[in-house]
């Protein structure tokens, strides 16, 4: 657009020359538009210039402050220590339910055994009451797919911040966990279950929104 | 006619800790004749081991390598094992999963978590009532 309003004003002033000379041209006088033109045209491209180099100056200077500022946050701290404690802490939950439920369903058992024993009434009162029990203890089995979903995050949000440092190049030490993440067990059975099959794994859905028993049950029958 | 509770039932799940409520709850049923496989190829060794002298199979979906999901397909697709009663009980509780079970051709599927009530149920709609 500046160029062309240039070449017009070109095209006019010479057009003017020429009408004031009778059709004729005066090469001082032509040689002294064209310069005055190339020397405003150079300086319209000077001004631009400068005005994109320092905007590109705001830019540079922002990148540096956001890696300044995420160096600051200490990614290769989040990975090396922060991630895998998390996990850790989670395994260690999911183990120390495992050791409680076992010792319930232990205790449970020994009480069957005691009802058993006293036989009558009270073997079925004590019966019905560890049916209460060893069922309840299915809890373990849902607490535990859950952390392992979210085990399964933790080590997604520990890949992404792996290529935020490549990204930076901040360098720090390596995490204990520097190579590519491993899968949590149930997503390998998922990835060896084929495309469709592994859609279908999602592990507990919360409460809100996953189908209930009859649900199921009226699905079924529909089949029928 | 009522049903043999000591038919064998093959019970599958990854988490021992289930395997160990299954075979409880069972037990209180008077099934005591239990087998356990902690994924679908133990199961699949065990019902070709017994030569499908198996009256049910309870099995999880989410194991591995071998899905239950996978495990079904096989036993279905198996001329010795197809007519064993099979219960999927699992968390996958999507109408997604509950269709691919059927169309796989599962006999009843239980959500977890359940209760004794309900396996018994399932159990009764699949074997008959005992």
């Amino acid at each position: 657009m500046v160029s062309r309003n240039a070449h017009k004003n070109l095209l006019g002033r010479l057009e003017s020359l020429q009408e004031e000379r009778g059709g004729g041209f005066n090469i001082d006088a032509v040689a002294h538009i064209v310069e005055e033109a190339v020397t405003s045209a150079l300086k319209r491209t000077s001004d631009t210039e400068t005005g994109v180099r320092a905007e590109l100056e705001q830019v540079s200077q922002i990148i540096r402050s956001a890696k300044a500022e995420i160096a600051n946050l200490k990614p290769e701290d989040v990975k090396s220590d922060f991630l895998p404690a998390a996990s850790d802490e989670l395994d260690a939950i999911i183990e120390a339910t495992e050791v409680a439920t076992n010792e319930i369903m232990s205790a449970a058992e020994k009480i069957d055994a005691i009802g058993s024993e006293l036989g009558g009434d009270n073997e079925d009162k004590l019966a019905d009451l560890t049916v209460q029990i060893y069922t309840a203890c299915g809890f373990q089995d849902i607490t535990g797919q859950r952390i392992t979903k979210v085990v399964g995050a933790l080590k997604n949000i520990e890949t992404r911040v792996d290529e935020l440092i490549s990204a930076l190049n901040t360098g720090g030490k390596k995490g204990r966990n520097s190579k590519a993440p491993k899968k949590t067990p149930k997503k390998k059975a998922a990835s060896r279950a084929g495309h469709n099959d592994n859609e279908l794994l999602e592990g507990p859905q919360h409460k809100d929104t996953a189908i209930k028993q009859e649900n199921i049950d009226a699905l079924l029958a529909d089949f029928d | 006619m009522a049903v043999d509770t000591n038919m064998r039932v093959l019970i599958v799940d990854d988490y021992k800790t289930m395997l160990r409520i299954m075979r409880n709850l069972l037990k209180q049923l008077e099934f005591e004749n239990v087998e356990e496989a902690i994924d679908g190829t133990e199961a699949l060794e065990k019902l070709r081991e017994f030569n499908g002298e198996f009256g049910l199979v309870i099995s999880d979906w989410n194991m591995e390598p071998m899905t239950g999901i996978q495990l079904l397909r096989e036993v279905r697709g198996d001329d010795e094992l197809r007519q064993i009663p099979f219960i999927m009980v699992t968390a996958e509780s999507k109408s997604e999963n509950v269709i691919a079970a059927k169309e796989a051709g599962v006999s009843n599927y239980i959500v977890k978590p359940f209760n004794a009530e309900t396996l018994k149920s399932k159990m009764e709609s699949v074997l008959g009532e005992f």
